[in-house]
């Protein structure tokens, strides 16, 4: 049968000469817009077809594009990059030394804030502390300069104290590490772990109010004299929030499973709702409670490696985890890209390095600018069903990831990194939905069940390292949205009997102008998208068709029962008297 | 002045300052920027020599020496890096104590960008600074107090070319 030929509409084709410009232009595209209403030049990137505002100029891209090569594991982690800081979601990249994980990290900053812009980095190591996090207050730092005694014996007092408050947090990291390694090794129980924690807790805090309480005394004590200047240094993640007059800052935390357990736990204010970044955070210092709120450009990504793999690595704390879009770099991905430049001779070879690098067309694709959005369809039929997808494929990940675990390599063990799974991953899907929906290329109507695997992939899949787990994952969402027996589901009288109370996960009972059916979710999704999409005036005329239909259907039904030689002649008589043509629809 | 470098020692170190000053390697293997290796020098135990013996084989002004022997410092390391950068002098480091992490998040970032970036400092709130391409920076370090000492588990992975002496 030949194809239907389907015309583009506007938005399609502005889609299409997209995709061919990012295929031209090396998956990178810039691209100028004046406001209407300021007539301010709005500069924008396109990365890999993810559109962010930029501040970067159009010589600095091309500088950009110039430095980098991206190969299949490369461009996947660009578009994850550009996704999650487009969601502001944090990211983790977890994955073997040498992946190039911060390297993207930091051209991305690049892309977005210019080749010359600083950056703001933090790298973890075992005694990375709040100071480096957080911030603190000290003389300021001309005072380290004069010459007076008594700003001399401030600096000294505060160096003293400093000092001992460092020895006080590396006895405790030391501490901390030891109940943990001990209760990973089974030499004492969770039980246990607990009440030597508390105990250590109880050791420490009173250390840190000491701290604290002696820092604003010397503070208050050298203000007065009018001689000292203070100042309040802020940390990495302060900045971050609320540096650059409010505007805030890319932060990149690399090695971020090097810093002590306590520290991570610092990060655990970026949570915020449907798994984006909070809104503001919220520090105690010497001066009491400051709020920083968060600013327009604010983002976190962080960088780790396996802790199973490479000595003197902790684990991410586990809640954590939840926090973070968990992103895994498997070393078979790794491996793919160390064959892409072995076998270009380390990029040497030119057109071999073009044909070993082309833009995929499964990770590049250009979002729905205007989608179907909540406010107006979403929040019904197809919706609920969305929904209920989201719902049984999170259960069924949980279920798989707690009772099978995940493995590094095939002879691996179990995963040392605990993983926490709360209500964000489906947050972070929903609004996922809201911003990269895909369109089917035959229908030019959303697909659903496309946009959301690719979701899946991103915030459930990706989080898995072993390949056998993510294929069977795959596996279970593919039959989840059409079973690849569907025919003879649809066929099985044991099914129809039970009236669809036996359906499979994948299969449900809808009804419409043809009748009660079973369909898979996939199909159902492209029906209720298929209305979704209609103009007012289809969407009338198909319910006329639908009335239509179910009056001639009551028809057939009284013309059967007349035909009934069972049925009392009391009861024909009375469906006689109905005349189903003098209703009006 | 005399010296406790043998001539072999001499031979070696004097290579490996040339390879430090010549040798430009990508950042990444998708980068096509070329960047200068940071040095390393470690004393074996059985070593009399010191740091200053070192930085003694340098032209006056070619180099500039910062004594790094308190962990928790790392302003004056700043303020001493920026002066050589600008002057475009060698930088070498007599490491005695553990490089804090706004030390090593500096010396990381110089291995990957051939520039850092630092809060506070100079009035800026994000101070950045490209690597002077005259300058190169070597630390210096005794082999036990490297095994021992050193927090930072990935250390040596800063460093491009190693020499043990």
């Amino acid at each position: 049968m030949p194809e239907k030929i389907r015309f583009l509409s506007q938005e399609e084709q502005e889609e299409q000469e997209t995709f061919e410009a990012l295929k031209k232009e090396g998956g990178i595209l810039y691209r100028e817009e004046i406001d209407p209403k300021t007539n301010e030049v709005k500069r924008f990137v396109n990365i890999l077809g993810v559109e962010v505002e930029t501040y970067a100029s159009k010589e600095d891209i091309e500088a950009i594009k110039k430095e980098i090569v991206l190969s299949k594991t490369d461009q996947k982690i660009l578009r994850i990059i550009a996704e999650c800081y487009k969601l502001r979601q944090p990211l983790l990249l977890e994955g073997d030394p040498g992946t190039g994980k911060t390297f993207l990290m930091k051209k991305f900053v690049q892309l977005i804030h210019g080749k010359e812009a600083p950056i703001l980095e933090i790298v973890g190591t075992p005694r990375t502390s709040e100071l480096e996090i957080l911030g603190h207050w000290a003389p300021a730092s001309k005072e380290r300069e004069s010459r007076d005694p008594v700003v001399q014996d401030t600096i000294r007092r505060y160096d003293q104290l400093e000092a001992e408050y460092q020895k006080a947090n590396d006895e405790f990291d030391a501490e901390y590490k030891k109940i943990m390694d001990e209760k990973k090794e089974g030499k004492i129980t969770q039980e246990e772990a607990n009440k030597r924690l508390e105990e250590l807790l109880k050791w420490y805090k009173p250390l840190q109010e000491r701290y604290a309480s002696e820092l604003q005394s010397l503070m208050q004590r050298t203000t007065l004299t009018g001689k000292v200047e203070w100042e309040f240094k802020e940390g990495a993640l302060l900045q971050a929030y609320s540096g650059r007059e409010g505007r805030g800052y890319i932060l990149i935390v690399d090695e971020f499973n090097l810093i002590p357990s306590n520290y991570q736990q610092i990060f655990l204010q970026i949570g915020g709702e449907k798994g984006a970044l909070s809104d503001s955070i919220s520090f105690w210092g010497n001066t009491g409670k400051t709020r920083y709120a968060r600013g327009k450009d604010t983002w976190i990504c962080f960088a780790s490696n396996y802790p199973e793999k490479t000595p003197g690595r902790n684990e991410v704390v586990a809640p954590m985890t939840d926090r973070l879009v968990w992103i895994t770099i498997t070393p078979e991905e790794v491996e793919k890209k160390k064959e892409v430049l072995r076998r270009t001779a380390g990029r040497r070879l030119k057109k071999r390095l073009k044909e070993f690098t082309p833009l995929v067309t499964e990770i590049v694709f250009v979002p729905v600018e205007k989608g179907l959005a909540w406010h107006e369809v979403l929040d019904e039929q197809l919706g609920e069903q969305i929904a209920d997808i989201v719902d049984l494929f999170d259960q069924e990940f949980v279920k798989i990831y707690q009772e099978f675990g995940d493995k590094i390599t095939k002879e691996g063990g179990r995963r040392t990194q605990q993983f926490e799974f709360s209500v964000r991953n489906p947050l972070r899907v929903f609004d996922y939905l809201d911003h990269f929906q895909v369109r089917n290329p035959k229908t030019g109507r959303i697909d659903f069940a496309q946009t959301l695997k690719n979701a899946f992939e991103l915030y459930y899949i990706r989080r898995l390292v072993s390949q056998e787990v993510r294929e069977r994952m795959r596996e279970f969402l593919q039959e989840l949205l059409e079973p690849k027996n569907m025919e003879a589901i649809r066929k099985s009288e044991e099914i129809v009997k039970a009236g669809g109370q036996k359906l499979p996960l994948g299969a449900v009972i809808f009804e419409d102008k043809i009748g009660s059916r079973i369909v898979s979710r996939k199909e159902l999704l492209d029906i209720l998208v298929e209305r979704a999409s209609m103009t007012e005036e289809e969407r009338k005329r198909l319910k006329r068709e639908e009335l239509e239909y179910a009056k001639s259907e009551a028809e057939n039904a009284i013309i059967s029962a007349l035909e009934n030689p069972h049925i009392p002649e009391k009861i024909k008589e009375r469906l006689r008297g109905i005349n189903l043509r003098e209703i009006q629809l | 002045m005399a010296t406790k470098l043998s001539s072999e020692n001499q031979k070696e170190l004097n290579q490996f300052f040339k390879v430090i000053e010549k040798v430009a390697a990508p950042s990444d293997s998708r980068s096509r920027r070329m960047i200068y290796d940071l040095g390393l020098i470690i004393f074996e135990p059985n070593s009399s020599l010191r740091a200053n013996d070192i930085y003694s084989l340098f032209p006056p002004g070619k180099a500039r020496l910062f004594l790094l022997n308190d962990k928790h410092e790392y302003e004056s390391f700043l303020k001493e890096l920026v002066i050589a950068n600008r002057e475009g002098q060698w930088f070498l480091v007599d490491c005695q104590a553990d490089p804090s992490p706004t030390i090593i998040t500096v010396l990381k970032q110089i291995s990957e960008d051939n520039a850092f970036t630092v809060s506070h400092f100079e009035g800026q709130e994000l101070f950045r600074m490209d690597l002077n391409p005259k300058t190169r920076i070597i630390f210096c370090i005794d082999s036990d107090f490297l095994e021992k000492e050193i927090t930072y588990p990935f250390f040596m992975n800063i460093f491009g070319p190693v020499i043990r002496i």
